[in-house]
Order: C-alpha cells, then structure tokens, then sequence
C-alpha cells in the first residue's frame, strides 16, 4: 500500500474523531486568552504556543507510531513524506504538499491546504495598527508539534512559518529545517 | 515457559519501569517487585548488553534488528525498540519463542497510560543539579494503570 493509502486507511479506521467545530473554536479560545495574558504581545504568544505545541508533539509522536507502525526513515525526504500523508493526514485529515527543496535537501516547505482546520471561521481583528497581522503566526502550535515530534525520533529540527493566509498571503507556509541527526546517547561510565 | 520481569529502558538510557515477577500460584495477587531494581547493576548490566549486541547485530547483517538472544539454559531476553528509542525488554524462559507481538501491545500500553497521559511525565531525566525540568518528573514510571494494565495482560499470556 502506497503511504497516501495507509493514512486513508487509518484515518477511516482507527481514528477517534471530534467535531471540527468545537476542535477550532477550543484552540482560537487558547489563542485569544493568551493574547489576553500577555498583554498583545504576539511574539511571546507565539512562544508560548510554540511550547505548548512541543510539549503535545513530545507525546504525540508515541501515538502516532503505535498506529502507523512505521519504523526509521531513511532519508529527510521520506521523513517529509511520512510527516503530510500519515502525520498531518491521521491527526489533521489534511495532506499538505511538500515543495520548496533546498540544494543540501535539508529543508523543504509544507503547503497547509485551505481551509486550515485551526483557521476555519478565524480573521484577524482590524485594528489601528497591524501589529497583529504582521506578529502573530496564529498556528504556530503546529511548529512546536512537528518540532517535538521530530526531536524524539533524533532529528533535531526548526519550524516556523513563513507564509499565513491568514495575514493576507497567498498560501499557508511551514518551512521545516532539519538542523542534525542526534545520536543515540551512550550509557555513563562506570567509574 | 515463564515471564521473570520486564524493563523499559528510555533515550537517555535509564531504566524507567523495572517488573519482577514472582511466581506463584495464586492468581491475581499482585506480586513480586515494581521499580525496585532500576538503578541496580544488573539492570545497568543488561542495558550493556543490548545496547552492545544492538550495534553488533546491526553491523554484521544490515537492517537486522535485533530481536531476541538468550543466555545460557534457562534465559530469553527479547527486545523490541520504539523509533524514540524507548527499549523494552522481557525476560522469559529458555523455550519461549517470538514475543515481538507482546512487545509491541506492551507498547500500546505505554502510549495509552503514560504518553497520551498529559499529567505523566514523558522525559525521565534529571537535570545535572538535580532540579526538576519542564514535563520532566519522576525518574521511573509509576503510573498505576500502567502497572495494572501490563501486569494484567502480561499475565494473561499463556506463557508466564
């Protein structure tokens, strides 16, 4: 079975389901009492989702292979692959395109379809100025996922976004770069 | 054909959830040790000789994973790794034969109890000076429907 049809598969069968709605009206509540919280200062929001995010991803990943049961890629690239068809398919239902390959094939981006199932019913509020258009990556819960995700199968990565439909861009961006390899950690001496 | 204990070891290389078994023939008593033997040399040993044979077995035969190896008469060891290298391993009688499909449902459990379980820690390791880290906690696993659940089923196993 290609991956495509694996996650299909997965998501039909083995995937709790919730309502979409009260799946995005949940996160936009986190997102606007954090705005809350600090005051509109968007850079520490994106911060704070970013960790709440990687604290998810940390745990996430467990789950994710227990029911995909894939074992160790071989390179980035099937890592990318694997991440928008089981990934995002299994926990999502979206399948973001994979394009934008640097030269070493380190880092690559991932295009979110729209509608973007945290975006869904979100607009920015206008105000004066466009502080929060300009600071704010609104998923940015989702860098800190894929980047906890990715750190417990040793591969030391950075995520953030680039592009947000939201903010008025043309597409919804996530450049994902992989920074090393970690090793497998070697048990102390015993001295 | 027998379970004597079961360990999980984590990345950093600590065992976080050590099982003894104690056989006897009263069903259901909830016997023998839990994490009573974590930092003890034996089980230190034991990571040795995994993480030994893991990188032995992969260099003789590429894409070989190990999967079990016995020692003597009387031991089976079978191993099985998760790809966020948490390593578990049961320990049974000589004539047991493939338990990669009990590790594998062990596993489950461990997703099902302690990773889908946001009050429980999921890195297990101290910082240097010994504080505790942000989702850092406990050094071992003491979740009791971890421990209940696996014992549970471990011991509805034919074998144990």
């Amino acid at each position: 079975m290609s991956r495509k049809a694996v996650g299909d598969d997965i998501w039909k069968n083995n995937v709790e389901k919730i309502n979409s709605e009260l799946f995005t009206l949940t996160y936009g509540s986190v997102v606007a009492q954090l705005c809350r919280d600090f005051n509109n200062n968007y850079h520490e929001v994106n911060n704070q989702l970013d960790k709440m995010g990687y604290n998810i991803g940390l745990r996430l990943i467990e789950e994710f292979l227990a029911k995909t049961g894939v074992r160790r890629c071989q390179t980035f690239k099937e890592t990318s692959e694997v991440i928008s068809k089981l990934g995002f398919k299994i926990f999502l239902n979206i399948q973001p395109t994979i394009e934008n390959w640097s030269a070493d094939g380190k880092s690559c981006s991932l295009i979110l379809p729209e509608p973007n199932p945290l975006t869904e019913f979100v607009e920015l509020p206008i105000t004066a100025d466009d502080k929060i258009a300009k600071e704010l990556w609104y998923s940015q819960i989702l860098c800190g996922v894929l980047r906890g995700a990715l750190q417990m199968v040793q591969l030391d990565c950075d995520v953030q976004f680039v592009k947000d439909v939201l903010r008025g861009d043309d597409r919804t961006e996530l450049r994902l770069k992989l920074n090393k390899i970690l090793k497998d950690e070697v048990p102390a001496g015993e001295d | 054909m027998t379970i004597y204990s079961f360990f999980i070891f984590d990345r950093h290389c600590n065992c976080i959830y050590n099982r003894e078994f104690t056989q006897t023939s009263a069903a259901g008593v909830n016997n023998g040790l839990i994490n009573k033997n974590n930092t003890s040399h034996s089980s230190k040993l034991l990571f040795g000789i995994i993480y030994s044979l893991k990188s032995l077995s992969a260099k003789l035969i590429s894409e070989n994973e190990l999967t079990s190896f016995t020692l003597g008469q009387s031991f089976r060891f079978h191993f099985w790794e998760s790809v966020t290298s948490y390593k578990f391993v049961v320990v049974t009688g000589y004539d047991v034969d493939d338990m990669q499909q009990v590790l594998v449902r062990l596993h489950q459990y461990f997703v099902d109890c302690v990773a889908s379980n946001g009050l429980t820690p999921v890195e297990f390791k101290w910082s240097a000076n010994g504080e505790k880290l942000d989702n850092v906690g406990y050094s071992v696993i003491c979740n009791n429907s971890f421990v209940e659940e696996t014992d549970q089923y471990l011991q509805s196993l034919s074998i144990y």
